[in-house]
């Protein structure tokens, strides 16, 4: 896990990208609850299909 | 503490983001605007049929104008209308006959549904005249369970069923059995709590749903209200059809949809659905018993509710392909009881309704095995216009269309003019019995 604690070294001297990243990440996580909740259909009711043509 | 900075920012974007979207979304007070300019639409959208609000603006708006409103409720057969020219989204529009006719309804939506939208309708003012005209599917009584969740859940409207709920003429009772069924086809309990309870929980709840919800479902009921027209006519190109020609026009336009077939089946449909199917081999197995008691304990809480809410309905039994369904379980036998049973359920409630169940082996009175067509929709259209016409003839009468409506009120807010306009056709509609049949058949008369 070398590149990992290389990663991490980086990212402790760069705060500013650190930050970003940060940013980033929230702002995807909140895009995919947000499609979750809104988007992707969950609590639908099934659909309705036509049974009786 | 950047990062702390970050996430804040983050949070800070989304709310700012779901802000915009939910400003964005039309206001009520816009939809109001909209449904008051434009408030004709003899087939409104999906959207709007569960807004009962909007739709009581668009009958006062065309009431203020004295142009009377009737509703006709029913399912899939409303959607098709294409090449009928009797279709009643197709008659009423082209054809000005004293009032204006809305027709809601889709595939699946059945009774419960229907018992719901009359008791919102009367709550948001939308049926003035005390009455509604339903079309009685038999398919829905032909799956043992009545509606299924799926169709209901198709069909159930938040909104609508809040002002149902609300309607102080519906006993508690009442309201507690349209509670019970709409959580038993699916709706959840704590929903329901949410649109019958007035506490803060509650209204927290209602609020939090529309924020998440609100922006798409008024943006929809724009899209449905601009499809809406001004209202043009005044009761001055009103006709008096001649219902004979209009049946020989029907059977016209049947025999030119249905060439295919000796069935009085439109060419497409026969040959997608049943052309392959037993004609003629007459089904030789137990008949159907099993009409559903669900679904009738439905349509007695629908007619329970227009009673208890002074509601007049107008019911229509309609028919099935009888040669079709003779060679499924659904004999004539079986089919038989399900008509008596159905009359039986009508003329307990004391209401009136338009029979067509004796037209089961007549062309043109479908347009398939199941959905109405040409022939039937005259004897309806008329039946239409016999129990609307009436308050039309009032709300348009007089040198400015509107003095109908507020002289000479009694205490149950009719006008004389509309006391003797319904004695008329109590008169009109009366025969033996118990139950009224508003059109006497075709085949009766022949």
């Amino acid at each position: 896990m070398k590149w990992l604690e290389k990663a991490q070294s980086w990212l402790s001297q760069h705060p500013t990208v650190e930050a970003l990243l940060w940013f980033v990440t929230a702002v995807a996580c909140i895009a995919i609850l947000v499609w979750f909740l809104l988007f992707s259909g969950y609590g639908n009711p099934p659909e309705f299909v036509y049974e009786q043509f | 503490m950047r990062k702390l900075i970050a996430v804040c920012c983050a949070l800070t974007l989304a709310l700012g983001v779901g802000a915009a979207y939910y400003l964005q979304a039309p206001t009520d007070a816009s939809l109001r605007d909209m449904a008051r300019e434009n408030p004709v639409n003899p087939r409104p959208s999906v959207a709007l049929w569960g807004s009962p609000s909007l739709l009581g603006e668009m009958v006062r708006a065309q009431q203020a104008q004295g142009r009377a409103v009737g509703f006709l409720l029913g399912s899939s057969e409303l959607g098709q209308s294409a090449e009928d020219s009797a279709h009643p989204v197709r008659f009423f529009s082209e054809n000005d006959l004293g009032f204006d006719l809305i027709s809601m309804g889709g595939g699946g939506y059945q009774s419960l549904w229907g018992a719901i939208e009359v008791g919102a309708l009367d709550e948001c003012g939308a049926l003035p005249e005390k009455k509604v005209a339903f079309l009685i599917g038999d398919q829905w009584f032909m799956n043992e369970t009545g509606c299924t969740p799926e169709a209901f859940m198709n069909s159930f409207s938040e909104e609508s069923f809040r002002e149902c709920m609300e309607n102080p003429g519906l006993t508690a009772e009442t309201k507690a059995q349209i509670r019970e069924r709409v959580i038993a086809l699916g709706v959840d309990a704590q929903t329901v709590s949410d649109l019958t309870d007035d506490s803060v929980v509650a209204w927290a709840n209602r609020a939090a749903a529309d924020f998440v919800s609100g922006g798409e479902r008024r943006g929809l009921l724009a899209e449905g209200l601009a499809a809406n027209g001004p209202l043009e006519r005044d009761g001055t190109s009103a006709v008096e059809p001649d219902w004979d020609a209009l049946d020989r026009q029907a059977v016209a336009e049947g025999e030119a949809a249905c060439t295919n077939n000796d069935y009085g089946i439109y060419d497409d449909y026969f040959d997608t659905y049943v052309s392959d199917v037993a004609w003629g081999q007459p089904y030789e197995g137990e008949p159907f018993s099993g009409w559903s008691e669900t679904e009738f304990s439905d349509l007695r809480l629908f007619l329970k509710v227009c009673e208890e809410l002074g509601i007049t309905p107008l019911l229509v039994i309609e028919p099935v392909n009888g040669e079709y369904y003779d060679i499924q379980r659904y004999t004539k036998e079986s089919r038989a009881e399900f008509y008596d049973k159905l009359r039986e359920v009508l003329d307990e409630a004391q209401v009136d309704y338009v029979d067509l169940s004796m037209h089961d082996y007549d062309k043109y009175y479908l347009r398939d095995v199941m959905h109405l067509g040409w022939r039937s929709w005259v004897q309806i259209n008329r039946a239409l216009c016999e129990f609307y016409g009436a308050e039309a003839t009032d709300a348009a009468g007089g040198s400015d269309g509107v003095e109908g409506a507020s002289e000479g009120d009694d205490a149950s807010g009719q006008t004389a003019a509309q006391r003797d306009a319904e004695a008329a056709a109590d008169e009109m509609l009366e025969v033996e019995g118990a139950g009224k049949e508003v059109v006497e058949s075709e085949g009766e008369r022949s």
